[in-house]
């Protein structure tokens, strides 16, 4: 089941537009940066809409603080890789679900050691495709440069990977047959970047559902209830 | 010797906001999206060609060697407007021969 685990719908008054779109090109969910008051709707056309935080303090500590809080109300959290320290942090706390190379113009790729660490964690690593529809020429590819060399880094780790569209506009939304072929121009096999549109944002969705369901204490600690 | 090539036939669907693109201009967009991202030899090479397009509906169906298959739907995939009508291409089936693609 195909999900775009991130659509930056910047209001609820064009969740709908967004949302029509996602049925037409084939996504059966959409994740989203909006305060939706439960994590997860069923909206009347099959497509189920998915609360989405990004953690966006520039302190550690704050960071730690808020990730127990948002936890419960989103079904994706995301740690944008800004900074080493915290990419690092995020990779080893289970209860995130992606870092995202949310600033490729800013040359951020993400390191060895942080894609070891995430991927014993389980945390996929998130590439926006927006920012390659953004740009051309030159610009472009000083971005591919940055997508390609993280792939080859993350997969080297057994990190998953994430494609999503980023899209602040419907219209920017990518197929996930569209993703697909964007995939293989980040250096991923067919198989590898069919994953990363179709499969990996699915097994995400249902990991993360299961991590809001259980009484997570401390990376990788949960309280398991006895029955009766 | 003489050498078989190999084609592929896409269906696919250009969603758009904005007027409608006809094909010639369609297919000038994916050629110029596929030379900025692999270059001259790899058009040269690709054999692409958009075989049937309904402008209004935005289906129609686009021909090229096997081997640029994959190149092809990716410079398709990140066409984001072709004069002023923003546009998503979505490749909907892929087949080895016209008559496989379901219509």
């Amino acid at each position: 089941m195909p999900v775009d685990l991130n659509a930056r719908v910047t209001s609820l008054e064009k969740m709908d537009t967004f949302v029509d779109m996602a049925r037409k090109i084939g996504f059966t969910g959409l994740a989203v940066s909006l305060p939706l008051g439960s994590p997860m709707i069923r909206t009347d056309s099959g497509v189920v809409i998915l609360a989405r935080i990004d953690l966006e303090g520039k302190k550690l500590d704050t960071l730690r603080k808020q990730v127990g809080h948002v936890r419960k109300q989103s079904v994706i959290l995301s740690v944008p890789m800004r900074d080493t320290e915290i990419s690092n942090w995020a990779a080893g706390d289970r209860r995130v679900d992606l870092l995202t190379l949310s600033e490729p113009t800013k040359d951020h790729v993400i390191r060895e050691s942080t894609a070891t660490l995430a991927a014993e964690a389980g945390i996929a690593l998130e590439i926006p495709i927006a920012p390659l529809l953004a740009s051309s020429g030159l610009d472009r590819s000083k971005i591919l440069r940055v997508y390609r060399e993280s792939v080859t880094t993350a997969m080297h780790a057994g990190m998953h990977i994430v494609l999503s569209s980023g899209a602040t506009e419907p219209i920017l939304m990518r197929a996930p047959s569209a993703m697909w072929f964007v995939g293989t121009l980040l250096g991923m096999d067919r198989r590898q970047s069919r994953e990363a549109a179709y499969s990996v944002p699915d097994q995400i969705v249902a990991a993360s559902e299961h991590k809001m369901r259980t009484e997570s204490v401390s990376p990788g600690v949960e309280i398991v209830k006895e029955d009766g | 010797m003489h050498r078989t090539i190999r084609r592929r036939y896409v269906l696919f669907h250009l969603h758009r906001v904005g007027p409608p693109i006809d094909a010639r201009r369609l297919s000038t967009a994916i050629w110029k999206s596929f030379l900025s991202l692999f270059g001259e030899t790899s058009v040269a090479d690709s054999r692409l060609f958009i075989n049937d397009y309904d402008e209004e509906s935005g289906l129609g169906i686009l021909q090229c060697n096997a081997e640029s298959v994959d190149n092809v739907l990716a410079s398709a995939a990140l066409l984001s407007s072709i004069d002023g009508t923003q546009v998503s291409f979505e490749p909907e089936q892929t087949s080895g021969t016209l008559k496989g693609l379901k219509r």
